[in-house]
């Protein structure tokens, strides 16, 4: 007895699960595709719609207001697209809408994307025929990369020609591959690295220098900046000037004076140019010095004199008692 | 090709005629007026709430799996955030209606040939016949039309537990909010999908039943011919529920739901 009724218990609740279960599916698979609420039909064309299928997703501003329910082609150059968008949400779309294809993500479906136009309009009514908008297009993506691959393919020849020439002995990458040379260009860089920091510790200590002179520190900070000594530079510089002249003066003096002296007769040229005057004065002091012989001569027998000799006498007493 | 009897292709087509008449005797009493209800509820609840644990665990497992398998090869491309949509559409299509048709035909299938062969060797379908009533009637068409119906539940039940168990599955990794993770999986998911997905499991749930007791009832040779019939059961069930698989995805591509 107790079996007979929990089975149908049992089952119930099991049906009830799965029903339920399916039931909420159909529901938000349904409503997602506008079939349980009221939706306002428009249109649009475009030149082709890059794999846009019925049943694509409308979105404007991003948000999903529709789905497309039609696609047709009009001639070879237009597909006409009727899409269904929620009334509660036509509302707030005007006719100056446009209309642009997107992709949903970079891997995902094609859709229809509506943003807002320019100018008044007025809300979406059944019908409305919407403007388009050109988009990024991948398929226009695709063929500016294939140009793209074909410039790269041009390019990569170039360098592979370039490369080779490089490559070949004799070229500037020989230079390259010249260790001595790279051990020099170092040791250059090297001295370079220290020359420049000798330059900018020069530079510093000059900017510093530069800094007291504009301060009027020190004697060229002095020279620069003190008005009194600049006056007083100003009469030195000036007396300067006259000494100057008086100096120019008695050097022309001096200069006339030597060429005085210089000249024929004159004394110097006497001296360094006349001969007859250098063997009279050889003579006379030959001459001299036979006198002065003659004289010490003179002066010995003067002292065996017995007028001058008791002089004598003293004089040399003086001298052994002064040693 | 060997025709005469006993040959593969002999035994074949005897199997094929077998089998269609079976199903046709199905339809002959599947709308009788005096329809076993009682023991339809019990073998509803015997295969439907009795297969539910196996298969949900079977569910659960396949949608885990599948979602962490499937991660490293969507991150290649930059799209993990499209593997919510990806195992939605994979498990509700395909994956869930298949495991959840094969893991019944080696349940029930198997255990209708087995149960039903049991009494065919034992003369308790012919006593049957013998105090009036059809057994038929009475083993085959309930039998039948509780595979039939209950199939389909557990596909829906095991479809919404292996979409739970996807969303386990992205959140090991990343965390995933379940209202985000279900959107997503509704926005992938269409028409085309859920409802293809549905009819074929009636188709599936009734070959189940079908099979397990075409086997049952043909069974000969005593308890071995019992053995073979649960086997066989199972056999070509799964075989015949590929067959189906195939014949809804023609279908369906033909009217334009893939």
């Amino acid at each position: 007895m107790g079996n007979k009724i929990k089975d149908p218990v049992k089952l119930g609740i099991f049906v009830l699960a799965g029903a339920a279960l399916l039931l909420v599916a159909l529901y938000l698979i349904g409503s997602k595709k506008n079939l349980f609420s009221s939706t306002v039909s428009a249109e649009v064309t475009f030149r082709q719609v890059g794999g846009l299928r019925t049943g694509s997703n409308v979105r404007y501003m991003g948000i999903n207001v529709g789905t497309v329910d039609r696609i047709s082609i009009v001639n070879d150059t237009a597909v006409l697209v009727r899409m269904q968008i929620r009334t509660d949400d036509a509302r707030h779309i005007l006719t100056t809408a446009r209309a642009s294809l997107g992709n949903d993500g970079l891997m995902g479906s094609r859709l229809v994307n509506l943003e807002p136009g320019d100018g008044p309009g007025t809300p979406l009514m059944e019908g409305t025929v919407l403007t388009t908008r050109s988009s990024l297009d991948t398929d226009v993506m695709l063929n500016t990369l294939g140009r793209t691959n074909q410039n790269l393919e041009v390019i990569t020849d170039q360098v592979r020609i370039l490369a080779i020439r490089l490559n070949t002995p004799g070229n500037a990458v020989d230079l390259l591959a010249d260790t001595a040379l790279a051990q020099d260009l170092a040791a250059t860089m090297a001295e370079l690295r220290i020359a420049a920091e000798h330059a900018r510790g020069t530079t510093a200590n000059l900017h510093i220098l530069l800094g007291d002179v504009r301060a009027g520190k020190g004697p060229l900070g002095l020279l620069v900046a003190d008005t009194a000594t600049e006056a007083r530079i100003h009469h030195v510089i000036k007396n300067l000037v006259g000494i100057s002249d008086s100096v120019q003066a008695a050097t022309n003096e001096l200069r006339r004076y030597a060429e005085q002296l210089n000249a024929p007769g004159g004394l110097a040229h006497a001296l360094v140019a006349d001969t007859g005057m250098a063997g009279d004065l050889r003579r006379a002091l030959t001459r001299l010095d036979t006198g002065t012989m003659l004289l010490n001569e003179d002066l010995r027998a003067l002292q065996r004199n017995w007028f001058f000799r008791k002089y004598f006498k003293e004089k040399e007493k003086e001298e052994k008692k002064g040693k | 090709m060997k025709t005469e009897r006993g040959g593969p292709l002999h035994a074949f087509l005897l199997e094929t005629g077998g089998f269609s008449v079976f199903v046709a005797r199905f339809f002959r009493n599947a709308f009788h007026r005096r329809f076993e209800w009682r023991e339809f509820v019990r073998q509803s609840v015997l295969n439907g709430n009795g297969s539910l644990p196996l298969v949900a665990v079977t569910a659960f497992i396949m949608g885990l799996v599948l979602t962490v398998q499937s991660r490293p090869t969507l991150a290649r491309f930059g799209a993990e955030s499209m593997l919510p949509a990806m195992v939605a559409v994979s498990v509700v299509r395909e994956i869930v209606p298949v495991i959840t048709a094969l893991i019944c035909a080696g349940k029930i299938g198997s255990g209708m040939g087995a149960e039903l062969g049991s009494m065919k060797v034992t003369e308790q379908i012919d006593a049957m016949e013998v105090s009036g009533t059809n057994p038929f009637r009475y083993l085959a068409v309930t039998r039948i039309w509780s595979t039939t119906l209950m199939v389909p539940l557990l596909v829906i039940l095991a479809s919404g537990i292996a979409i739970w168990a996807s969303w386990i599955g992205v959140n090991m990794k990343d965390p995933l909010s379940w209202q985000l993770f279900y959107r997503q999986v509704f926005d992938a998911l269409s028409l085309g999908d859920v409802l293809p997905a549905f009819i074929k499991s009636f188709f599936f749930g009734f070959v189940v039943g079908a099979v397990g007791c075409y086997k049952g009832f043909t069974t000969a040779k005593g308890t071995e011919g019992v053995g073979r019939s649960a086997h066989n059961a199972v056999v070509m069930a799964s075989l015949l529920i590929f067959i189906i698989d195939l014949l809804a995805v023609q279908i369906t591509d033909i009217l334009g739901l893939n």
